[in-house]
């Protein structure tokens, strides 16, 4: 096809042709490159996504022996402490004070001192619930206090909190009183308190026992 | 004069020039179309690559999930136990053993000084307790002493407590609170009564919390 010879009808010709080529142009970009590009860097930006977290998660995967060897320990050191050693005080058929009175009570009978009265400092209402907390700034333990009174004299008494503290590094005695006796010179009034840990949930060492168990197996 | 006679109509003239628009439109006309055919072709051979690299890598992060899933859960459950463990270590750390306290009283009170009474006492709230428990101990020991020199045993009674080897590092402060004439009926004119105040450290300490 050859061009009209006539200057200004070629120069109409050539930009109908220039106008179409921008337009089929602009509709191929439109239309084709740029859905095309776009779609190319959303698949470039998920590649880079998941590059990230193939990396994270192969770090995190290799990190499961150690982890797993690590939470055992911490299982064992908890559990020795609360199970075997028994140094989280744990209730006997729901009493703490049976428990507790008969430690204190052996610590005394081995010296040879009469206790006189063990009781408890904290009120009922403030026992442990049942269920096991999932919130991790929850305190996992609470206090539990008796008041111990007895007569001795003060190198017995000291014989006596050695003997307590001694067996056991998590109790406490958080207040003490001694008041000295006219009548008998040797043997003075004394009372005090003992604080334990025991659990906020009793339910919570079974738990540990049982996730003790199940990483055991995986190891 | 020179004269110049041009026989070429507009129409018939030619350019000289090897570059014009007429061989310049036909070399755009083949070129053109071409980048863009391999450009096209370009595009969509890496769309297909890329394409394949994403469903590879889609299936090693499908395979790969459930696992890092299961780490995470066991890395919370770690720093769950350690906490608890952190926790349980504070019921030690921030206790005082008396029965070394006491004794450091026994070996440190000259025979001149009767102690009537000691108390120890936390000032933390037994009624909402806290755990793990941070405790401040106070020790307050009453007694009575006799003679002229009475001050003098009190004193030297509070400066060998204080640098007794059981209370170096936990005792914040000794200090003599009261110091009196005896005023009960029985008393004579040189006995004296007197109190010493021990405060302890705040337990554990600050750093180790």
């Amino acid at each position: 096809m050859k061009l009209p010879t006539d200057k200004a009808e070629r120069t109409k010709i050539l930009m109908i042709i220039g106008i179409a080529v921008i337009g089929v142009g602009y509709v191929a970009y439109s239309f084709g490159l740029s859905p095309l590009l776009a779609k190319q860097r959303a698949t470039s930006a998920r590649i880079t996504e998941l590059e990230d977290l193939l990396w994270r998660g192969k770090n995190d995967i290799n990190m499961i022996p150690i982890n797993l060897k690590q939470n055992c320990e911490t299982l064992e050191q908890i559990l020795d402490i609360s199970e075997v050693k028994r140094q989280i005080l744990r209730p006997s058929l729901g009493n703490y004070l049976l428990v507790a009175s008969d430690i204190v009570e052996s610590r005394a009978d081995a010296l040879n001192l009469k206790i006189d009265k063990i009781n408890e400092t904290i009120a009922r209402k403030n026992m442990p619930r049942t269920g096991v907390t999932t919130n991790p700034n929850a305190p996992r333990f609470m206090p539990y206090a008796v008041n111990v009174s007895l007569a001795c004299g003060l190198a017995d008494l000291v014989q006596l909190v050695r003997a307590l503290e001694e067996d056991n590094p998590y109790l406490c005695i958080t207040r003490l009183g001694v008041i000295e006796n006219t009548q008998t010179p040797e043997s003075h009034a004394v009372s005090f308190d003992i604080q334990w840990p025991i659990w906020n949930a009793p339910t919570h060492s079974i738990q540990l026992a049982a996730e003790h168990l199940s990483d055991k197996e995986k190891l | 004069m020179s004269l110049s006679v041009d026989l070429i109509t507009p129409e018939e003239r030619r350019s000289a020039s090897a570059i014009n628009v007429k061989s310049l439109s036909r070399i755009g006309a083949i070129i053109l179309p071409t980048l863009i055919i391999f450009a096209m072709g370009h595009l969509a051979l890496k769309g297909m690559l890329t394409s394949s690299r994403l469903r590879v890598l889609e299936s090693r992060w499908e395979s790969a999930e459930p696992k890092q899933k299961q780490s995470l859960k066991l890395s919370k459950r770690l720093h769950y136990n350690m906490q608890t463990a952190t926790e349980l270590d504070a019921w030690k750390t921030s206790r005082i053993e008396w029965h070394q306290q006491l004794r450091a009283v026994m070996e440190t009170a000259p025979t001149s000084i009767q102690a009537t009474m000691l108390v120890i006492a936390a000032n933390r709230n037994a009624a909402a307790p806290a755990s793990p428990p941070t405790r401040k101990f106070t020790l307050n020991l009453e007694g009575k002493t006799s003679g002229e020199r009475a001050m003098l045993f009190v004193e030297s009674f509070k400066h060998r407590l204080e640098t007794h080897p059981a209370t170096t590092g936990i005792v914040e402060a000794v200090a003599v609170a009261n110091y009196g004439a005896d005023i009960s009926t029985s008393a004579g004119e040189f006995d004296r009564v007197f109190r010493i105040e021990c405060q302890y450290r705040k337990r554990p300490e600050e750093t180790t919390q």
